[in-house]
């Protein structure tokens, strides 16, 4: 059994998301309550984002010029450009590109703070709470590379910023900004290779979030369509209300000084502009490593889980606790030489949550946790009934 | 059935459909650059059923005031197409309705599927 | 008057919070005749264990998880629902009499809905003319 811990230092905030979340199913009920759906929000708006970005990247130009047809400008800014004022629905689209972007970002610090504060990020969980961080940091770096990719002016100083801060990172400095700008300066490379990153690691995404569901049996992947229909109505809302317009075309023998700032993907470079660039080099680190080692560090002592035991001599081998086990804790090995049945369970200690699932699961008895075992409830439940009052 | 739609949640949900179906209305009119300007198929489609003279009538209807306001809204945050291409203002509302039925569908659905939603569970007695 | 029900609680700890309601020996102080048993998670819970209660003379059994979509560990309070309507194994024996059991699924804050529901749910039991056989 895991032990609820008392002195949690978010312990406040848990109050405070159960009584918003009583408030939701007070009058949407648990059943479209969209915190019971935390994790598969952020998985929606990635579907919307690959298919609005799909349409985009069949007009996107990847270059900062053609020079090689000099009387027709076609460059990555003048695609954007067309993509939004001659395409049928190409601002749109490329509106909800944006949209989709920001409220991914919106809903996974929904989801991370949920987890946090409800306590579901340590222990036996530690790998969805790090796998979920960088995954967090590579939608950050690929939406950011969507704002490079547009190539205004805001682009450029973008693009300037990020290869003087790697340039400035001892050792591995100069090879990261070589890699970022595909070569030594600003050409039609870099923003092939910007292309690249951001569809690239698109795909990389769901790598990560292989990873990041691993151990989770049926995880929860799609909110009720009630739910999806207001996700999307909210971008397309957004979309209409603040319609995206491009700034100046990026001009190389210019530097622009200042941007409007989008502050879902963009506050880094706010805070770049406003400290020197190790400072910022290293709240970053520090910081990314805090977060990840959070579940350690916010409980250093953390009781340790009672896990499932299974008892030998009881176990058929009927695979109910298998199948059930949130986890994936429990593995079916075949049963050793002698017995009567063909599979035995195992329980894997470091992947159990001594939840207690699998002793529902099971009919014959045979899998208890150790500090609760069910012949105890049985006693405790008779026992109650037979006193007095 | 008939009891349903006559009970006071199904009277709601008429009301929802309605708007559904209206706001959709407003998608087609919105797609059609806020004017009545149908396609040559639709025009001869609903002239066959006698319709296009009220339809084409009631778009054009709202554009000085809905295709209006609209147009000085979205002009107003800096949105131009390019008047040679087929891309329209329109778009921006196309989207904008859409969203709003979006809305009253969801809202809808969670109005009648909260039925089955509870935090009680009664165990059904078995024959 | 046959005197009060005797209802057992089977509840995530996790759940609907009883703390200050219960006493140190496990009764309700708010539902008369009302005792109460914590796990770690309700899907914990056995259909063998109401099934137990019933036959060592509980009344009635009311089962208790946080709400349905907000598991601690995940499925817990979907699994022992599914098992308590037979969609999931093991489920209830047949000759359980079902009326005699209730599940409810409250929120932390839920307390008052936990004790109202209880005793509806003790109210309808004591119009349960004839005990069928346990
Ligand atoms: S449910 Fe029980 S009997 Fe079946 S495999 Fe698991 S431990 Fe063994
Ligand atoms: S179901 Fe059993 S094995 Fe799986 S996490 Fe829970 S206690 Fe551990």
């Amino acid at each position: 059994m895991q032990k609820i811990v008392d002195n949690h230092p978010l312990k406040a905030f848990n109050g405070l998301t159960l009584a918003i979340e009583n408030a939701i199913n007070a009058f949407m009920t648990s059943k479209y309550n969209p915190f019971y759906y935390h994790g598969a929000l952020p998985q929606y708006y990635l579907w919307v984002l690959y298919l609005s970005g799909l349409l985009l990247f069949a007009y996107y130009i990847p270059t900062i010029d053609n020079a090689y047809n000099s009387k027709l400008l076609t460059n990555a800014w003048t695609s954007v450009d067309y993509i939004t004022k001659s395409l049928p629905f190409g601002g749109v689209i490329r509106g909800i590109h944006r949209y989709a972007g920001d409220a991914m970002v919106i809903t996974i610090l929904l989801h991370a703070l949920r987890v946090w504060f409800t306590d579901r990020y340590r222990q036996y969980r530690w790998l969805q709470w790090v796998s979920g961080i960088v995954l967090a940091i590579f939608v950050l770096f690929i939406g950011q590379t969507g704002f490079y990719l547009v190539w205004d002016d805001r682009s450029l100083l973008l693009t300037r910023m990020t290869a003087s801060a790697f340039e400035s990172l001892p050792v591995v400095g100069p090879g990261l900004k070589t890699w970022f700008l595909n070569g030594d300066q600003i050409t039609n490379l870099t923003l092939s290779n910007f292309l690249f990153i951001h569809i690239g690691l698109s795909f990389f995404l769901l790598f990560g979030l292989w990873i990041h569901y691993l151990r989770m049996t049926r995880p929860v992947l799609t909110p009720p369509p009630a739910v999806n229909y207001i996700l999307t109505a909210l971008v397309l809302v957004c979309v209409f209300i603040w319609p995206l317009s491009s700034g100046n075309m990026a001009d190389l023998n210019k530097q622009p000084v200042s941007f409007d700032i989008d502050w879902f993907f963009l506050w880094p470079y706010a805070m770049l502009s406003q400290m020197p660039v190790m400072g910022y080099w290293a709240v970053m680190i520090l910081g990314t490593v805090a977060i990840t080692a959070a579940p350690w560090l916010m409980i250093p002592k953390q009781p340790a889980i009672e896990t499932a035991e299974v008892v030998l001599n009881k176990c058929t081998g009927c695979s109910l606790c298998y199948k059930d086990c949130p986890y994936q804790a429990i593995e079916m090995v075949p049963a050793p030489a002698g017995s009567r049945f063909k599979l035995l369970a195992t329980v894997k200690d470091f992947r159990c949550s001594g939840c207690g699932v699998c002793v529902g699961a099971c009919a014959f008895d045979a899998i208890d946790l150790p500090d609760l075992p069910d012949a105890e409830v049985n006693a405790k439940i008779k026992a109650l009934l037979e006193a007095k009052g | 059935m008939i009891k349903y739609i006559l009970s006071p949640k199904g009277i709601i949900l008429l009301a929802f459909a309605g708007a559904v179906v209206a706001v959709s209305v407003l998608m087609a009119w919105s797609e059609l650059g806020f004017t009545g300007a149908t396609p040559d198929w639709l025009t001869d489609l609903t002239s066959r059923i006698g319709l296009h003279g009220a339809i084409a009538g009631f778009f054009n209807s709202l554009t000085p005031s809905l295709g209006e306001d609209l147009t000085k809204y979205l002009q107003g945050k800096g949105v131009s197409v390019n008047p040679k291409s087929t891309a329209s203002l329109g778009d921006y509302g196309y989207i904008l309705f859409m969203g709003v039925a979006l809305t009253i569908g969801g809202i809808a659905i969670m109005i009648i599927g909260r039925e089955d939603a509870e935090e009680k569970t009664v165990l059904p007695v078995k024959k | 008057m046959s005197d009060a029900k005797k209802v057992i609680t089977l509840i995530c700890e996790r759940a609907c919070d009883l703390s200050g309601i219960v006493d140190d020996s496990g009764s309700c102080t708010e539902v008369p005749g009302m005792k109460v048993v914590k796990f770690p998670c309700s899907g914990m819970i056995q259909p063998l264990m109401i099934e137990n209660a019933i036959k060592a003379g509980a009344d009635g059994v009311v089962v208790t998880g946080c709400q349905i979509g907000d598991c601690y560990y995940r499925e817990g309070n979907r699994m022992i629902r599914e098992r308590l309507l037979g969609d999931r194994p093991p489920t209830l024996k047949k000759g359980t009499d079902r009326r005699r059991i209730l599940a409810l699924w409250l929120a932390k804050p839920q307390r008052q809905r936990f004790i109202s529901e209880s005793k509806e749910f003790i109210a309808t039991l004591n119009n349960l003319a004839t005990p069928e056989a346990k």
